[in-house]
């Protein structure tokens, strides 16, 4: 969207073209009205434009764009005399059609391509969130006798994936908690069914490594929605999962990853990427599990680094561990917005700061905040 | 663009002589120098690594059990067996040895699952056949030896763990704990080498090929196998039930010329013979001087 957009509304029947650049102005009008020919009898305008009202469409934020600025002196060297300097600067914006009836065109692209999102104190205010689907208990199961959910499997918004294999009980969970609401898709990357460790992805893309081959990548792309982006991403590290954490709005990467891969990490997944260990590690994707909701870090995070990560990532943090005591969260459980699946072995107490970091299981959704919710919000206001 | 770094010698001025190579001793080997130390089960610790090693010892036929219940009921008898570690008390395990009584906790899933299983595999082999007779009679006190190690620990550390074993059964008993056995069964793993197939993929099958492609030798995953096997009732090895085929042990050749087939096997001694075989593998087992 151009944020400066100016809507011109008319007041006269020039052509528009004369609102163009001042030096059209030698034209003459092709049939004067009335009103301009009294204006140029009595002089009034004196070889100014037309009269003309300007209004800047509001931008999110609630203020008035500002003006744009002329694009500044090139500092090349000119064959021809610079051109006489315009009379007044607003004008000279791009060719505003005229509203008719009928969806107007898009709007303009930009002169540059915008990679990151702006920083979150200058994000417009968050739309009012789409209703999630109703909030479920965290589900507990294994692979094949592993406790290690998130090396089999990877679970977004969006969409889940999940390793070929003998288990059909695994692949069972997650259709009981996620069938009709986004696709499930049994995948293999590079022949192996390690997929949680080697993929990375949030609701809008998907990163796979290079090891990838191009019929795994093809019927990726054909089982994942459209609006799902997926890359193959040329990287050393190579186990994605293990080097990058993310969420839909933010990703954090092991501070040694190509600066490349983390141009396509924020291209593809539409986060800002943080460079970031947890607990002295580098793999932040290994020792973290995080949603839009909140994330669990590594048993042993200093209380500083998890302030340093929440305020990054604005989300509640808690050092925890799961699957009875194993601090490898990240490989150890996966976690979208309504959903968490954790190893068989995970205890109840983990349990219950898994559901309650990630805002899960009921009385936790939009719905409580009349009930249970309701003594913390009051507290709140005073 | 990138040039290539040259590693001859003969071209870099300062590069220091090169020493000649005898292949025959040992001493530019690099070698690490590592304590083994013997601890007691330690609930809190030990219940992720006495896991993943049971996993181990029961191969692909692992998800057929609740291992970490299994795990759970090993680690409730801290005082019986015994677990090797390197970096003290408070690390991962590097190997386990313990018995569990089959008939004390028969009403155990866990046991009841594998007792099911080995009962199962018994049958399979005649070989086995007395370990099936006394697996389903309710008198016999069968003690079911659990033991794994890593792939790379030596086989020295085993001795003294069976040695122990039988130092705290004979307390244990003496505080009349369920410990009086019979038999002692210890569950293991052997393989079988297998030529890959990969070579004659390409060139004409032949009857000749088919041949040659599995020799009938059986190898021990753990030494002391073979000596307990002199001194069993019944010894045998079975198939995994969830065996992958023969491209596994193809996967399994990590730069030999043959594939690996691991398969499980059973050893079943008379209680009476139990001591006398941990001292015959002490012997073969010494430690080197």
């Amino acid at each position: 969207m151009t944020l400066y957009e100016t809507l011109v509304t008319k007041h006269h029947t020039n052509p528009p073209t004369s609102l163009l650049h001042p030096l059209s102005l030698q034209h003459p009008p092709t049939q004067p009205s009335r009103l301009a020919a009294l204006a140029d009898a009595a002089d009034l305008r004196g070889g100014m434009p037309p009269p003309s009202a300007y209004r800047l469409a509001r931008n999110p934020w609630g203020q008035p764009g500002p003006p744009r600025v002329p694009p500044a002196a090139s500092t090349g060297y000119y064959v021809y005399p610079p051109l006489p300097p315009p009379q007044y600067a607003s004008p000279r914006v791009a060719p505003v059609p005229i509203p008719g009836p009928g969806p107007g065109p898009g709007p303009a692209p930009g002169p540059y391509r915008e990679l990151r999102p702006a920083p979150p104190q200058n994000r417009p205010p968050q739309q009012p969130p789409q209703p999630l689907p109703p909030q479920q208990p965290p589900a507990r199961t294994q692979f094949e006798n592993s406790n290690e959910v998130g090396v089999f499997s990877t679970l977004t918004n969006s969409y889940a994936l999940v390793a070929v294999g003998a288990s059909e009980n695994f692949y069972s969970v997650f259709e009981a908690e996620l069938q009709d609401l986004v696709p499930i898709i049994h995948a293999t990357i590079a022949g192996t069914r390690i997929i949680g460790r080697l993929t990375a992805g949030n609701r809008k893309g998907l990163l796979v490594p290079t090891s990838t081959t191009d019929q795994e990548l093809q019927h990726l792309r054909n089982s994942l929605p459209d609006e799902v982006k997926i890359q193959r991403i040329e990287e050393r590290l190579s186990a994605l999962g293990n080097v990058i954490v993310s969420n839909d709005h933010v990703a954090l990467v092991h501070p040694d990853l190509e600066r490349e891969t983390e141009e396509i990490i924020a291209d593809v997944l539409g986060v800002e990427v943080f460079r970031q260990t947890i607990a002295d590690n580098v793999l932040v994707g290994s020792y973290m599990a995080l949603s839009n909701q909140g994330g669990i870090v590594h048993p042993k995070t200093s209380i500083q680094d998890q302030d340093e990560l929440s305020s990054l990532l604005q989300v509640p943090l808690v050092a925890g561990s799961v699957n009875r005591g194993s601090s490898v969260v990240g490989a150890g459980m996966v976690v979208n917005d309504w959903l968490a699946v954790t190893g068989l072995d995970t205890t109840a107490t983990e349990l219950s700061v898994v559901e309650s970091v990630f805002r899960l299981g009921e009385g936790q959704g939009p719905g409580a905040i009349n009930t249970s919710l309701k003594d913390t919000m009051v507290e709140s206001f005073y | 663009m990138v040039k290539k770094r040259n590693r001859d010698p003969e071209v870099l001025a300062e590069a220091p002589p090169v020493e000649a190579d005898d292949s025959g001793s040992d001493d530019d080997v690099d070698m690490v120098n590592v304590d083994f130390e013997w601890f007691n089960f330690k609930p809190d610790i030990d219940f992720h690594g006495l896991k993943s090693l049971l996993r181990q010892l029961f191969d692909v036929d692992a998800q057929l059990f609740n291992l970490s219940a299994l795990a759970n009921l090993i680690l409730s008898q801290p005082t019986i067996g015994s677990t090797v570690k390197v970096d003290g008390e408070d690390t991962d395990a590097y190997a386990f040895l313990t018995v569990l009584n089959v008939h004390e906790h028969r009403e155990n899933q866990a046991i009841k699952d594998l007792a099911q299983y080995l009962l199962g595999k018994s049958r399979s082999n005649p070989a086995l056949s007395a370990l099936s007779n006394l697996l389903s009679s309710s008198s016999s006190q069968v003690g079911l030896v659990l033991a794994e190690r890593l792939i790379n620990c030596p086989a020295e550390i085993s001795p003294p763990m069976y040695a122990m074993l039988i130092d705290e059964i004979e307390a244990a008993v003496e505080d009349k704990e369920p410990y009086e056995f019979t038999h002692y069964l210890i569950v293991s793993k052997t393989y079988h080498e297998i030529a890959s197939a990969l070579d004659q993929e390409d060139a004409p099958r032949t009857k000749k090929s088919k041949a040659g492609k599995a020799s009938k030798e059986t190898f021990y995953f753990h030494p002391e196998d073979e000596v307990l096997q002199r001194h069993a009732l019944a010894s045998g090895s079975y198939e995994y039930t969830k065996d992958e085929g023969e491209g596994m042990a193809d996967s399994k050749r990590a730069f030999q010329e043959m594939g690996i087939k691991p398969q499980g096997s059973m050893i079943l001694i008379e209680a009476s013979k139990f001591e006398g075989a941990v001292k015959a593998i002490g012997e073969y087992l010494s430690p080197p001087q």
